[in-house]
């Protein structure tokens, strides 16, 4: 599992580097082409650096042909 | 690296190439200079400093929406970085050509002299701003996915 982003109390993590390596070990470039973006957005994307919009993570949930919610994680920081 | 990371450490390099060059040019002329001279010598040099600082801009416009090899040059992340990196660069801009009018313009100063000293001076504050803007949301090297 990749870092994470940290959205008002809660942090959005995500599955992208276990995904990638899970479909024939894709790169980072093949992903980048298959979504649209640079290579350097996805790598900041796995680090947990960047939170991709809505449309980028439906894209990138497509070609692992799952659902957002497997690729990206929404945890509470802390119990309200 | 991004092409905008790029693009920004080559706004830096050339406009200090460019601050260096016009203080030793200032430097190296025989003096005494009389103030209206240096006046019409620091309007001539930021009139070309402000066509620099529009050539600079052209380019990285062309240069990082550019594809290459397939590859996309700019994307939604990059655009993110480059509008919060242009708000910085805009009230840089806006305030050193408020400070610039309101405290160092003299009251019987030439529009035709003065007003090149004021749009170059801000823009050169704007520009090195929004460069340093884009390097910080990146990092330096590069390292935050730059």
């Amino acid at each position: 599992m990749g870092g994470g982003v940290k959205v008002a109390d809660e942090k959005v993590t995500n599955t992208i580097r276990r995904l990638r390596f899970e479909k024939s070990e894709m790169s980072q470039q093949s992903l980048a082409d298959a979504v649209g973006v640079t290579r350097q957005t996805i790598n900041a994307i796995e680090a947990g650096k960047y939170l991709p919009s809505l449309g980028l993570a439906f894209r990138i949930s497509r070609v692992f042909g799952v659902s957002v919610e497997e690729v990206f994680q929404c945890k509470d920081e802390e119990k309200r | 690296m991004s092409r905008l990371w790029k693009m920004a450490w080559i706004n830096i390099v050339v406009l200090g190439i460019v601050f260096i060059l016009s203080v030793l040019l200032i430097m190296l002329l025989p003096k005494p200079l009389s103030r209206q001279k240096l006046t019409e010598l620091i309007a001539g040099l930021l009139s070309y400093w402000l066509l620099i600082i529009l050539g600079l801009f052209v380019f990285s416009e062309v240069w990082t929406k550019r594809r290459h090899n397939d590859h996309i040059g700019c994307d939604e992340r990059d655009l993110l970085i480059q509008v919060r990196s242009l708000h910085v660069g805009a009230w840089f801009l806006m305030g050193v050509f408020l400070y610039m009018w309101w405290l160092v313009v003299p009251e019987d100063a030439l529009v035709k002299l003065w007003m090149p000293i004021l749009l170059g001076s801000s823009a050169f504050a704007g520009t090195i701003a929004y460069s340093i803007a884009i390097l910080f949301q990146y990092g330096w090297r590069g390292k935050s996915g730059g």
